[in-house]
Order: structure tokens, then C-alpha cells, then sequence
């Protein structure tokens, strides 16, 4: 009986909900800006100082330190330089940033300077939408195209129409700050096991091999946070594929197919790895960051990461050096390699040249030696040296330098496609587990970029 | 009762709260009036009612109503959250069936509904039945105990159950100490076992407030039932049967009601220890919808998982109560 009025009761609760509904039944995302991404005709400023009084508003992601604290010096040194020019910034953990993105420029007054994500999860997608600005005029007035390497350049490069990637215009800009992809070693251990820094693919084998026949853990990893996974495999595919094939499949350009990638040489040597015994015993049942601590004490001798992201205490990286992966067919190591962020200009931002400014300047040589000054990877500058006294960092330094200097690095995989690194994620643990062949991870990742460009509809 | 868990299920609880009441056997009727001699003061009332209730109507509007129409519409676009949306039908719908990511969460929720729902009615009404009418000594020390996890923060608890559970952590410890090393593992990073883990950690959540409820509802059971059904001879078993289980009904109505939905929207415990791995072996279908809202944005597809729970919540905690009132 109550259940009878109740019922009633509950049907006149939804009746406002189902007229909600009808009033709300408009299109979404059709009141958005109409996505005219060309370059606006005419000269841009780029002498900052006769820009009169301007206060920039900018969000990033460098919530922690050393990116925290470069990041303050790049500031302080700007401002120094053009007193005109305040910066104010708002920095966020990466999960905010990524999630408020959209509606922070769809809003009247978004912030001038943005960290959207390479890639199609965010900047590709901000692209179509219209929300950043075609940066063409600028990177002709500073130069950009002929100082930056291509091959990082290309990084931040949409089309118009914000259906190709890696081409077009650019939408984004590099700093002078390297992310990316690297081999840490133990130097005792490996001299334990009487290694030299492998500079072939053979010789990174056959200490795997020398490891674990020495009862030392050769790899350290730890995939519970649903992270890391992609590290190692990244790296094998570099040793594996054409650095071109690479970056044409991810940007989706002509018909290269993953297969042609080294991507299925990666995964089958990746399940390899893990059948003899190379990853460390419950890698599933640790997460990354507990993964890299125990790096750090001393336990395993190879561990694959991003540059920077280990937990040193001051002066505990002595004990430790950095590689780019060989590759198999003995050409120069190719590193899947990005400035550490991309920064991009809300095409709503009234400040847009002083904005360029600031982002001419964090590219810059100066703020290059900021970063070593910090100990955090140059980029963009290979003629910055490191200073003496820890040769971990010396080696990153080299790596940046190489990757600046030849332009031999790769975007991220999972850049290829929105859902690519949860799909990449989850194939890969099944095959290392045991619970599908290597090939169902091939063709899930082959799977998932052809919907994708399909859904482009080009 | 709804104190207890205000923050977990509180639409729950409201609607399952007059249960407990109907179930007490004192069913509320207004007294009935033949005639209406004063109709027009009594709508007069209700208009004066209404307006009371305006403000607070008003943002329910703005902050419920409103989003959770929106959220049906959406449901029929594919959007991304930028650029404009594309008309999908029911194709979001259609994912439960068709995209195996999905399906296999939905079949995670059956098998959470065991560990976070029936398992911890279940201990909580053996545990009430054998403490309902001795005084054990320290009943409350042991019931504080119990009833801690509804207390801590799920974030607290999901890190607590990470750290039990990790490669180095105590659970393998104990299992090594007792000779067992061969079956120490990383719980939450194994295909198989991660599943039940979470499971367990669900069950030690939700027990203490199943406890409590039925210890305090058995309280309330008046002593003479139990005389009664001892003169005619009935054993501990018959007892439980015939006067403690009747005489709970309304507080398992509401013990049913907030942990079922409790399983169905499980996320927090799973986000912060698993977010759905090892491959998809621990997925829910609130973590798939927080993916498609956030990382891969397809917030279509994202709403129609939202308006899917809902409804099976709704379908769900009134399927409960009324089969809590059915024989009244």
C-alpha cells in the first residue's frame, strides 16, 4: 500500500526530471565558437617592452619540483627583463588541468597560456573546437620553424580543419625542457655482473641475461597504477622500428600500418622478457612510483622511465647513469622524446603577443640554462652543458643534446589516438599475464587508431 | 538511521526509512473526512506549503533536476566536449551489450553485489543473532571495532587495503610466517585474485554497519516473542527464524538498500587501488563512465552509463522495500 503511493509518488518526482530534459534537449557543443583556425592576416608585436602594461594569466601543470621551480626562475626572469609584463600563474595537478581545459576556454575570460597535452586527447581536440590560437604569425616573426628541430616542431603542428597531426600550422609551442624516455642503470650492479653501458642492442640483451643468471633483478618496473606499462615498450619499439615509420603512424599520415611500426617485435620481446624472468617479481602488484624507490635502493639493474622521475636524495644519483635504448639494427638511438610541456595561447586571450613573448623566452636559450641549473633535462639547446659533479645528470644532458642536435626522437605512442594508452595499457598486461598472445595486443592498438582515423573523417 | 550514513546514500535511506516504520506494524493513515467542508483553506495551506518550499525546490531544480536532464540528453549525442556533438540514438545504450569492456564491468557489479551487499547482511545478522540477547562483555568495544570502516574516509581505507594487500605487505607476511610462501603474490596485480580482494575489502567496509543495524533493531524486538517462542518448545535456529529474522525486516530493508547500491556504484576503492586492472579484471562500470567523461572524453557515452545506474538503483531500492512490505 505505502509501495503504491510511493511508486506514484516517485513517477511525479521524474516527470520535472523528464521535462528538464526536453528543455535541456538542444544541441551540445553547437553554441561553441565556429573553428576559423587560420592565422589572422597582418603583423604581430614582438618587442614586449612597448607592449604597455599587460598582466598574463597563465595555468600549468608544474605543481612539484624541479618543474616547479624552473618554472618560477623562467617567470622571474621575464619579468626582470620586461618590467611592463606581469605573469600570474595557476598550477594545477595534471588530472585538473587536463579535465577543466575545455570549459576554462570555452569561458569569457580564460587563462592567456595553456599546457595542452600533445596529442588527440587534448590539443587535437582543442583544435577542432577553435579554442587555441593559430600560432603561424609568431613562430614567422621569432623564427620558430627554422631553430626548432622538425621532429619536436611537428609535436605541436595541426592542420587547419584540426584533422591531420603533425602538420599545418602550429598550435602549441616547445620549451626549453626535455620529457622523456630513457634506460636508468645501476653502476655497482653493473659492474657486478662485469657489463659495460650497453651500446648495442646484443649487449643491453646479454645483460639482461647476465643479471639474471647472477641472481640480480635485471628490470625494475611496477604496473599496478595502470601507468607505466607503456615505458619499456615505447623503448623497445624505438629499437625496433624506423623513426619515421614511428611518427608517421602516429600522426596518422599516408597508410602506415602499426605492424610496420616495430611495435609487434616490442611486444613479442617485451613477453619475452617477462617469460624469462627479467621483470621483477610482482611488477603487477607494485605501483610505479614504489617501483622506481626501489630502483633507487639499489634493487635491479635496468629500470625504464621518464627523465627526471626518479626519487634521488641529494647526491644519491651517483650511483646511477642513462641511456637511450640501442637499436637493433645499430643506428643512432632514437628516444620517444617532448618538451615537458606544450603551451599553447586561448584564442580568446587579449594579450596574445605578449603571450608569444613569454613563450619565445621560455623556449629560449636562457631558460635552457635554467632548466640544468635546476638539473632537469634541456631541450631545444644542444649546446648547453651540464654542470660537473653528477654524472646521471651529465648523461641526460648528452641525450637531450643528441635528440636536439640530430632530431632523433618520436612523439608518444599514445598520442595516436584519445583512448590508444588505456587500450595499449590493458592488451599488454593480458599478454605479459599470460592471458592473450602478443599479436592480440597488436591488434587491439591496430584496432583502436583505425576507428580513430575513421572517426576523423577526413 | 539515515544519520549513519548520510553522506554514503542519503536517497537511499530516505526512501527507505518509512519501511522501518510500516515494519514497526504501526502504519500511518490520516484519518479519513467524508466531506470537505473546508477545501479551500486546505489548498490555501498547500499553496502556503509550496512557497515554503520554493527556495529549496528551486536549487534542487538548479542542482539536480536540471544537470540530470541534461545528462539524459547528452546520453543520445557522441560528443567529445568541444566540438559539436553528433546525434547517436540509443547507440550509447547499445554499448552494454556490445562493448565487451562494458559487459565485463556490468558482470563485476553482480559478482560486487556478493561481496559489498549479501556477505556483510549476511555476517552482520549472525553476528547481531548471537549478541542480540546476551550481555557479552564488551559488546561495544567489539561493536566500535566493527563499525570503524563506515567511519574512515573510502580514500583511507582503499590506501589501508593497498598497502595489506601489496607484494611486500602484511597479508604476505602472515602467509609466509605460517610456511604458506608459495601463495604470496600481489594481490591487487594478480588476474585472478584482485577481484576477490577488492570483494573482501568491501565486506569488512559495509559489515559493521550491517552489525549495528540489526544489533539495534534486535534491541527493539520485545522479549516476550522470544519467551513465547521458547515455551512452544523452539530452538535457537526456529528462533531466528520466527522472531529475530520478522522483526528485522525493516532494518534489512535498509541494510539491502545502502549496500546494494553501495556495489552497483562502487568506484572510490577501485579508482584508488586498481583503476580497473590489471588489464580490465577489476573495471566497474563507474570507472569506465569516469574514463569516457575525463581521459577519453566521450561524454555521450559517459551520461548513458550515469542514466543506466541510476535507473537499476532506482528499479533496485524499490524492489527492496517493497519486498520488505509484502506480506503487511
Amino acid at each position: 500500500m505505502v509501495s503504491h503511493r510511493r511508486t506514484r509518488r516517485i513517477a511525479g518526482a521524474l516527470t520535472p526530471l523528464a521535462a528538464a530534459g526536453l528543455l535541456a534537449g538542444c544541441m551540445p557543443g553547437t553554441n561553441g565558437n565556429s573553428a576559423d583556425n587560420s592565422a589572422k592576416p597582418g603583423a604581430v608585436a614582438t618587442d614586449p617592452a612597448a607592449m604597455g602594461k599587460v598582466t598574463l594569466h597563465i595555468l600549468d601543470y608544474f605543481t612539484g619540483d624541479p618543474d616547479n621551480a624552473w618554472m618560477k626562475d623562467v617567470v622571474t626572469a621575464f619579468e626582470k627583463k620586461y618590467p611592463n609584463i606581469t605573469i600570474e600563474r595557476n598550477s594545477l595537478p595534471w588530472d585538473q588541468v587536463m579535465a577543466a581545459l575545455p570549459l576554462k576556454l570555452k569561458s569569457a575570460n580564460p587563462p592567456d597560456i595553456v599546457p595542452a597535452n600533445n596529442g588527440w586527447q587534448s590539443l587535437g581536440t582543442l583544435v577542432r573546437g577553435g579554442l587555441v590560437l593559430n600560432m603561424d604569425n609568431y613562430a614567422k616573426a621569432y623564427g620558430w620553424k627554422r631553430s626548432f628541430p622538425r621532429s619536436i616542431l611537428e609535436e605541436h603542428e595541426f592542420s587547419l580543419d584540426g584533422k591531420q597531426m603533425g602538420t599545418g600550422s602550429m598550435f602549441g609551442i616547445p620549451v626549453a625542457r626535455a620529457s622523456l624516455i630513457e634506460v636508468y642503470y645501476n653502476r655497482a650492479l653493473l659492474k657486478k655482473i662485469g657489463a659495460k653501458v650497453p651500446h648495442s642492442y646484443a649487449e643491453f640483451q646479454a645483460a639482461l641475461a647476465k643479471a639474471k643468471a647472477d641472481g640480480i633483478t635485471p628490470i625494475t618496473m611496477g604496473t599496478s597504477d595502470q601507468v607505466k606499462i607503456t615505458v619499456p615498450l615505447f623503448s623497445l619499439m624505438n629499437a625496433f622500428g624506423a623513426q619515421s615509420k614511428i611518427s608517421d603512424f602516429i600522426y596518422s599520415h599516408g597508410k602506415v600500418k602499426i605492424t610496420q611500426t616495430g611495435f609487434p617485435q616490442a611486444v613479442s620481446t617485451f613477453k619475452q622478457w617477462a617469460d624469462k624472468g627479467y621483470l621483477v617479481k610482482d611488477y603487477a602488484g607494485t605501483n610505479s612510483d614504489n617501483a622506481a624507490q626501489s630502483f633507487v635502493n639499489g634493487k635491479g639493474l635496468f629500470h625504464f622511465n621518464y627523465s627526471g622521475s626518479l626519487p634521488f636524495k641529494p647526491g644519491q644519483s651517483k650511483g646511477f647513469g642513462s641511456f637511450v635504448l640501442p637499436r637493433a639494427d645499430g643506428g643512432k638511438p632514437v628516444a620517444t622524446a617532448s618538451s615537458a610541456t606544450n603551451f599553447s595561447i586561448a584564442s580568446k586571450s587579449k594579450h596574445a603577443d605578449a603571450a608569444a613573448a613569454f613563450l619565445d623566452f621560455a623556449a629560449s636559450e636562457q631558460a635552457a640554462k635554467l632548466a640544468v641549473r635546476h638539473e632537469t633535462m634541456p631541450l631545444l639547446h644542444p649546446d648547453v652543458k651540464a654542470p660537473a659533479g653528477n654524472p646521471l645528470f651529465s648523461d641526460d644532458v648528452a641525450i637531450a643534446g643528441q635528440i636536439s642536435a640530430e632530431g632523433t626522437s618520436v612523439p608518444y605512442l599514445d598520442w595516436t589516438t584519445p583512448t590508444m594508452l588505456d587500450t595499449i595499457n590493458r592488451a599488454m598486461q593480458n599478454t605479459l599475464a599470460g592471458k592473450s598472445t602478443p599479436k592480440a595486443v597488436v591488434d587491439a592498438a591496430d584496432k583502436d587508431a583505425t576507428a580513430f582515423v575513421k572517426s576523423l573523417a577526413r | 538511521m539515515a544519520t549513519l550514513n548520510e553522506s554514503r546514500a542519503s536517497e537511499a535511506a530516505t526512501v527507505a526509512a518509512p519501511a522501518t516504520a510500516t515494519a514497526g506494524g504501526e502504519s500511518v493513515h490520516p484519518p479519513r473526512r467524508a466531506n470537505h467542508p473546508r477545501r479551500s483553506s486546505r489548498r490555501r495551506r498547500r499553496w502556503l506549503g509550496l512557497a515554503y518550499l520554493a527556495p529549496a525546490l528551486l536549487i534542487y531544480a538548479c542542482v539536480v533536476l536540471l544537470p540530470a536532464g541534461q545528462g539524459v540528453n547528452l546520453s543520445f549525442y557522441h560528443w567529445d566536449g568541444i566540438t559539436a556533438a553528433t546525434w547517436a540514438g540509443v547507440e550509447n545504450y547499445t554499448d552494454f551489450f556490445t562493448d565487451p569492456t562494458l559487459r565485463q564491468a556490468v558482470g563485476h557489479t553482480l559478482f560486487f553485489i556478493v561481496f559489498f551487499s549479501f556477505l556483510p547482511v549476511v555476517l552482520g545478522m549472525t553476528s547481531a543473532a548471537l549478541t542480540a540477547r546476551k550481555d557479552t562483555r564488551g559488546a561495544g568495544v567489539y561493536r566500535w571495532i566493527i563499525f570503524l570502516p563506515q567511519v574512515l574516509t573510502p580514500a583511507v581505507v582503499a590506501v589501508v587495503w593497498k598497502q595489506i594487500y601489496a607484494p611486500d605487505g602484511p597479508l604476505n607476511s602472515v602467509l609466509t610466517a605460517f610456511g604458506l610462501g608459495g601463495l604470496t603474490r600481489g594481490w591487487l596485480g594478480d588476474f585472478t585474485w584482485a577481484l576477490p580482494a577488492l570483494g573482501l575489502a568491501g565486506t569488512w567496509g559495509a559489515f559493521g554497519l550491517c552489525m549495528v543495524l540489526f544489533a539495534a533493531g534486535a534491541q527493539n524486538i520485545p522479549n516476550e516473542l522470544y519467551d513465547a517462542a521458547r515455551m512452544d518448545g523452539a530452538g535457537p535456529l526456529r528462533e531466528f527464524f520466527t522472531v529475530t529474522l520478522p522483526g528485522l525486516r525493516g532494518q534489512l530493508a535498509v541494510a539491502l538498500t545502502l549496500t546494494l547500491l553501495g556495489a552497483i556504484r562502487v568506484f572510490d576503492i577501485v579508482w584508488l587501488t586498481t583503476k580497473g586492472g590489471p588489464g580490465t579484471s577489476t573495471i566497474t562500470p563507474t570507472v569506465v563512465l569516469y574514463k569516457r567523461a575525463f581521459s577519453n572524453p566521450d561524454v555521450g557515452a559517459a551520461c548513458a552509463i550515469g542514466v543506466v545506474l541510476a535507473v537499476v538503483a532506482l528499479i533496485v531500492s524499490l524492489a527492496v522495500v517493497k519486498l520488505s512490505e509484502s506480506d503487511d
